[in-house]
């Protein structure tokens, strides 16, 4: 993605959060850009659809809460959303403690149905869920990091903004947590390329 | 050879991921959201429209005024939509020919015909919901203008047999339980017993040579709730007769359609104190010719305030006074109080609170 394009987004946000706050079809438009990422991050760091539905629904609506508050964090928008989102997920999962292997290996009922059944596509599903289910084996920060780089394609600085670390911190973040997913995967009997 | 790193990487890129989305999820989170925010801005508004409006519509139809309000909601109808965009809905049967206790709510947002149907529906769900209290409260906010609590504003989630989930956001009695209401009822004859209340709004109807003098009036209950009651005038209770579909008819053009011709300023003196009623002549679709007349004393922010306020809380510009834990409904929440100050001098101090151990 080129500067060029990121500023220009900055910008665009810049002038839809001034416009929301006092226009609710800018609010519209800040919420239609927005929403399915988030919905999709929280989907991959949960893999359980009602948990996801609830906790999109905090982001956005602590978000647009706080709206007024955007302006002086000094980060990109959407960079501020996914730093909700992130705390949201801290927080469900301090509350959660540590998900039980049985649930770790449930997915989305919905999911499964909305996949072809080709065996391409099942060989697919298998590594994700054993993807996820090695993910949710990790830490939070770890887990919070893979997600972002892999799942959503972060670059590092966007990285640094959402989980408020310096480059150097989360390099060896992902470090570590490609380690341990890799021990993970090894454990659940993944044959690495 | 790659390296353990280079190869789960090589993995994790490899790896198709599924896509995700929940389109009935997010139209429900954007109405509400959307609605929220006109809420909170109408909310900031002085006296706004619609908290009259509720009021009215569910205690001024019938002629005789009650002392105040029993909610007990079953069914909701569809009033109309106001010019600042709002849809109003209550429980106030248009055709009902006595007095009927009622709760009148304002959506924003922009329905169609069938996003009416649902928000109807799904009133009557959250009212069904209240009703057994199967809601989460997740977050408090107190705000005081001068000293004065405007009232305590509570954020509930509910989840619909449908298995979505809505925020809303409620103020007074709208919110409580049967049992919680009956408590609420033995504390506001106290404190009006005792005079402790304050007179926010004066409303005279005069019709067919009556006058009926009403009151609204803000009571701060023991657990910092602000709750609204509207109250008959002892001296001047009227009645007016009118019958509730003619009230109502004059509250919708009066209060949502502000279709009235203005008459002049009259002052009267209510408890000691001067008000400022504003009067208007409405003719009814029957011919009926009323007046109606209505004033206030200062206790909300006007927009033009609550705009900066808005901005003072956005620039963090307040003073943080500390910090306290209370326990609202069974639950630890942990509040910071903040004051700003506005140009004009008005003090606002706004507390939110969140839950203390757990979200």
């Amino acid at each position: 993605m080129s500067l060029e394009t990121l500023t220009g987004w900055a910008e665009e946000d810049r002038a839809l959060v001034s416009a929301a706050q006092s226009d609710t079809a800018a609010a519209g438009q800040l919420f239609d850009k927005y929403y399915p990422e988030i919905f999709r991050y929280v989907h991959h760091s949960t893999l359980d659809h009602a948990v996801t539905e609830d906790l999109t629904s905090n982001v956005f609506f602590s978000a647009f809460r706080h709206l007024g508050l955007f302006r002086w964090r000094r980060i990109p928008f959407r960079a501020w959303l996914y730093r909700i989102a992130t705390n949201e997920l801290r927080m469900h999962y301090r509350k959660q403690k540590r998900m039980s292997a049985a649930n770790a290996g449930l997915v989305d009922p919905e999911f499964p149905a909305a996949v072809p059944s080709a065996d391409t596509v099942a060989a697919e599903l298998d590594d994700y869920r054993l993807l996820q289910r090695a993910l949710l084996d990790l830490g939070q920060k770890y887990r919070t990091v893979i997600v972002l780089r892999y799942f959503e394609g972060k670059s590092l600085s966007e990285i640094c903004e959402i989980t408020n670390k310096r480059e150097g911190t989360v390099k060896s973040l992902l470090h570590r947590a490609l380690a341990q997913l890799k021990d993970a995967l090894v454990r659940a009997g993944l044959t690495l390329p | 050879m790659k390296s353990d790193n280079e190869r789960i990487e090589e993995f994790l890129k490899g790896v198709v991921l599924p896509e995700y989305k929940s389109d009935g999820h997010a139209r429900q989170l954007r109405a509400q959201i959307l609605s929220g925010l006109q809420a909170h801005r109408a909310d900031s508004g002085t006296a706004s429209w619609w908290k009259t409006a509720a009021f009215l519509l569910g205690l001024l139809g019938a002629a005789a005024l009650a002392a105040e309000t029993i909610i007990q909601v079953h069914h909701y109808y569809f009033y109309g939509r106001a010019k600042d965009g709002f849809y109003f809905f209550s429980t106030m049967p248009e055709n009902a020919t006595n007095q009927v206790d009622s709760i009148g709510i304002c959506v924003g947002g922009d329905m169609d015909a069938a996003g009416i149907e649902q928000e109807r529906k799904d009133l009557e769900e959250i009212d069904a919901l209240r009703q057994r209290n199967a809601r989460q409260l997740f977050w408090v906010s107190d705000t005081e203008v001068n000293g004065k609590p405007s009232g305590r504003i509570f954020f509930y989630k509910y989840v619909f047999a449908d298995g979505r989930t809505r925020i809303f956001t409620e103020t007074g009695s709208e919110s409580l339980t049967p049992a919680q209401m009956e408590a609420d009822r033995r504390q506001i004859a106290d404190l009006r017993q005792r005079g402790q209340r304050e007179i926010q709004n004066v409303v005279e109807v005069e019709s067919g040579g009556r006058i009926q003098r009403s009151l609204i009036c803000h009571y701060v209950l023991s657990d910092g709730r602000g709750v609204i009651r509207f109250e008959p005038d002892p001296e001047l209770p009227g009645p007016v007769h009118l019958t509730t579909k003619q009230g109502m008819e004059l509250e919708r053009l009066a209060v949502m359609e502000k279709k009235g011709k203005f008459l002049g300023s009259t002052q009267v003196q209510v408890l000691g104190r001067t008000f400022s009623l504003q009067k208007y002549s409405f003719t009814l679709s029957d011919g009926t010719v009323v007046t109606r007349s209505e004033g206030q004393q200062k206790c909300d922010l006007t927009a033009a305030e609550a705009d900066e306020f808005h901005q003072l809380s956005a620039a963090n510009k307040g003073e943080t006074l500390g910090t306290y834990e209370e326990d609202v409904n069974g639950k630890l929440f942990k509040f910071t109080r903040v004051k700003y100050v506005l140009s004009d001098g008005t003090e606002v101090i706004q507390s939110s609170g969140k839950p203390g151990s757990e979200r």
